[in-house]
């Protein structure tokens, strides 16, 4: 099975019915799951940011896409939406959608709570929350979310991180047997696929990735990590050419690594509710955490800068993201303290990227 | 024997006053200096409410550049009851960037902080804070306490400055949208914030080496509250003749002030509290046409905005959405769940339905003509907000957003935001009185 039709069978199995939409990657899929729902990330450009005339000029474009999807139906079908209390931009996203709900679809939105910092007291907090958000589906859709269903859910979704991971491994060879373009449409297909269907297309596929040992590139590339929230696919693709001479081993982002890192640990406790909130606190840390777990952010990325021997980092910045504007200047210290190389990218999640900007950086980790 | 690092403070200090005299000509204070001797020469009992938070607020500045204090950073909504009880000089960096608008010194530090974010659309306050810190003006702390309330700026900043000056900073998650949960999650959420109060007491304490006394506590507990009912009382005056200029109402921001369980605090209140009292005997300022309700905070390098609206139109600010008491009365008896909940209580902390409620509530109790909401250009959490509100708004009342910048000057130009002035003038008319 090559990549094509790995993405041709994932097709024949497509599931559109009784879907729900989330949007932060902090959302415990699990439970929307158990819900008896097929959860949809949505993580891509809707292409309608420009719809959006409500909102005010400086929110972020993942906002505009989204509230602007939802005006243009591009959404349309999905049994509501769950935004996670993620950041400034996702808490006013929320607001709008509630705003002006008759225009919205799906009209039924749900904010979900989720602390900034990770510690015991956080993660115990963080479950009642999640059982507020049970409670609400329940009541909402008349639907019953038992212990045993979110076990079944945690187990699937367990089953996802583990191939995930695997693939990721495939990344740390010198030339890997997958491009960065290609991961990020496995990541996208594997958001937007039941995960039944999506576990059991991918391992078959998988198991072909790994038996290859030759690798996809025919020249030497240099060893790119993208880091951000939601990254510019374009940035990979342009990163990818064979002009440009780049390859990406290693995405620290929320569509990348932050996705599926750790599984739920089943064995730590037998309450369902508790697994999830420990393993959504505790999973690779994004711009928006505080408090003393924030130090992991950059722990975290030099030690991906070792794993994948990466030759330079870029870091993606969507525009008017506050988090990842003040993020930056520790990463970089970091960085530049360990002697690794960086570009610093802001753009939009979609649309043109500064490509001289990006070659020149390339060309510049081969001197 | 003085810490090693509380000595720089003298040096930041002379540079912080080295910087603002340098920029004397750009300051919207230039007579600041002459109020401060006037102040000094002045009966503290003769001193305007006004004058007496200026006084307070400068001696607090002051002190925190004193070796010898203990000094926090804060963010801002931090409630200052346990710092008062502790001897703690409370030092909010965001708040004293809108003092540095007003010094004439924010272009320049705004610019040198957008070389450490490197971006330009941030918030101003806190770039300029980094500006500041950069320049190394501010006053280094003792350790730092922060909140996830409200905006993310502030809490990336504060633990870009704990690391910057080797200081150690604990924080709190404060729950977004406390004012929407039932009974049982808002007790959840309240005891969540319990006892991360009780830790930051555990770490103060550590920091300090003095123990938290709690009858201390209660009794600034006491004064916070006495301040409290005096300025409600004020609150309830402004909703008869407007009896206050609105740049001298919102530079109070009660809600922002780091003043709250101070002597001082009781005192300028309740002086706030008899000038509006002998204002409204008077029958309230002259010619009053039309009553304003305030969203979000000014221009602070320049007040020309408010000074057109009240002097030129009669359009006088009687009701700021800064000035709003959102909280209950503190238990002296239960301080730490009582500050627990004065945390949660803030509407500028919830969904937008709330915070819509509250301008309707305004809108009656104020019998407002109109709403002016400034969007800070840098600010995600009250631009968007302010937009949302001005739609869900427009057919009730005439609404006004104005985009600029409370401390960033470079943008400002007056004569653009008055013909939007001016249009709203004309649309409070006609609605009022049908021409």
């Amino acid at each position: 099975m090559d990549f094509e039709q790995f993405k041709t069978n994932i097709k024949k199995g497509e599931f559109t019915g009784n879907s729900f939409a989330w949007v932060c990657t902090y959302t415990p899929e699990e439970i929307i799951h158990a819900a008896g729902f097929f959860p949809v990330g949505i993580r891509k450009s809707s292409g309608c940011e420009d719809e959006d005339v409500y909102l005010g000029r400086n929110m972020c474009s993942f906002a505009h896409s989204i509230f602007g999807g939802a005006l243009r139906g591009s959404y349309g079908g999905m049994k509501g939406i769950v935004i996670a209390h993620g950041c400034e931009c996702l808490r006013r996203l929320y607001d709008g959608w509630n705003e002006w709900n008759s225009l919205m679809e799906p009209s039924y939105a749900y904010q979900l709570n989720v602390p900034v910092m990770c510690n015991n007291l956080a993660i115990k907090y963080f479950e009642s929350n999640l059982r507020s958000f049970i409670r609400e589906l329940e009541a909402n859709y008349s639907v019953s979310i038992t212990d045993e269903k979110l076990l079944k859910s945690i187990k699937l979704y367990n089953q996802t991180r583990l191939l995930l991971n695997r693939l990721a491994a495939l990344r740390e060879r010198a030339n890997p047997p997958v491009t960065g373009q290609q991961v990020w449409e496995i990541i996208d297909i594997c958001m937007s696929t039941p995960k039944e269907v999506f576990n059991e297309v991918f391992e078959e596929f998988l198991l072909v990735l790994e038996a290859d040992d030759k690798g996809l590139f025919e020249s030497k590339r240099k060893r790119i990590l993208v880091y951000g929230g939601l990254y510019n696919p374009e940035i990979v693709k342009y990163i990818e050419r064979e002009d440009t001479g780049g390859m990406v081993v290693c995405e620290d982002t929320c569509n990348g690594l932050r996705y599926f890192d750790i599984p739920e640990n089943e064995l730590s406790t037998s309450d369902p509710v508790e697994m999830i909130s420990r393993r959504y606190l505790s999973k690779m840390p994004c711009s928006r955490i505080s408090g003393h777990y924030e130090e992991r952010i950059v722990s975290d990325l030099l030690a991906l800068v070792k794993r994948y021997r990466v030759d330079g980092v870029v870091y993606y910045i969507t525009k008017r993201c506050e988090n990842q504007y003040w993020e930056f200047p520790s990463i970089k210290d970091a960085l530049e303290m360990d002697g690794v190389p960086l570009k610093r990218i802001e753009g939009d999640i979609s649309g043109d990227i500064p490509t001289r900007e990006l070659k020149s950086f390339i060309e510049l980790l081969n001197f | 024997m003085l810490l090693a690092y509380r000595q720089k403070r003298t040096g930041q200090l002379e540079a912080f006053l080295a910087l603002a005299a340098s920029r004397k000509e750009r300051s919207t204070m230039k007579d600041f200096s002459e109020k401060i001797s006037s102040i000094a020469g002045k009966e503290p009992d003769k001193l305007t409410a006004a004058q007496k938070r200026g006084s307070f607020i400068t001696k607090l500045l002051m002190q925190a550049y004193s070796p010898n204090e203990t000094v926090v950073w804060h963010s801002l909504f931090m409630p200052t009851e346990i710092f008062y009880a502790m001897d703690i000089i409370p030092f909010s960096t965001e708040m004293v960037s809108a003092g540095l608008a007003g010094a004439g010194l924010s272009k320049d530090l705004v610019e040198i902080g957008e070389s450490y974010t490197q971006c330009n659309d941030s918030c101003s306050f806190a770039t300029c804070a980094v500006g500041a810190i950069n320049e190394d003006i501010f006053p280094v702390p003792d350790f730092l306490i922060t909140t996830s309330q409200l905006c993310d700026p502030a809490k990336k900043l504060a633990s870009m400055s704990a690391k910057k000056y080797g200081r150690r900073e604990f924080f709190i998650d404060v729950p977004f949208g406390a004012y929407s949960l039932n009974n049982e999650d808002y007790s959840i959420a309240r005891k969540y914030v319990t006892r991360q109060l009780y830790e930051m007491i555990a770490f103060i304490e550590d920091e300090t080496g003095k123990k938290l006394d709690y009858d201390r506590l209660a009794e600034i507990i006491k004064l916070s509250n006495e301040t409290r009912d005096w300025f409600r009382k004020v609150r309830e005056i402004r909703k008869g003749p407007a009896v206050i200029r609105g740049a001298k109402a919102l530079d109070f921001s009660s809600v922002l002030l780091n003043i709250w369980g101070s002597n001082e605090a009781v005192d300028i209140f309740r002086t706030l509290y008899e000038e509006v009292g002998r204002k409204s005997s008077e029958g309230g300022l002259p010619n009053e046409k039309y009553r304003i309700g305030w969203v979000h905070l000014r221009p602070y390098y320049d007040n020309t905005i408010i000074n057109y609206l009240e002097e030129n139109c009669g359009a006088y600010i009687v009701v700021e959405e800064n000035n709003y008491i959102f909280w209950d009365e503190l238990d002296s008896d239960n301080p730490l769940e009582s500050i627990a909940e004065k945390l949660l209580a803030n509407p500028a902390y919830s969904d937008l339905q709330i915070k819509n409620r509250l301008y309707s509530e305004n809108i009656e109790e104020y019998r407002l003509d109109g709403i002016i909401g400034y969007a800070h250009k840098g600010c995600r959490h009250f631009y968007s907000a302010l937009h949302i509100a001005s739609e869900h708004f427009k057919n009730r009342i005439s609404f006004l957003v104005v985009d600029g910048d409370c401390v960033d000057p470079r943008a400002y130009s007056f004569p653009l935001v008055k013909t939007r002035l001016d249009s709203f003038i004309d649309s409070m008319s006609i609605r009022k009185d049908g021409f």
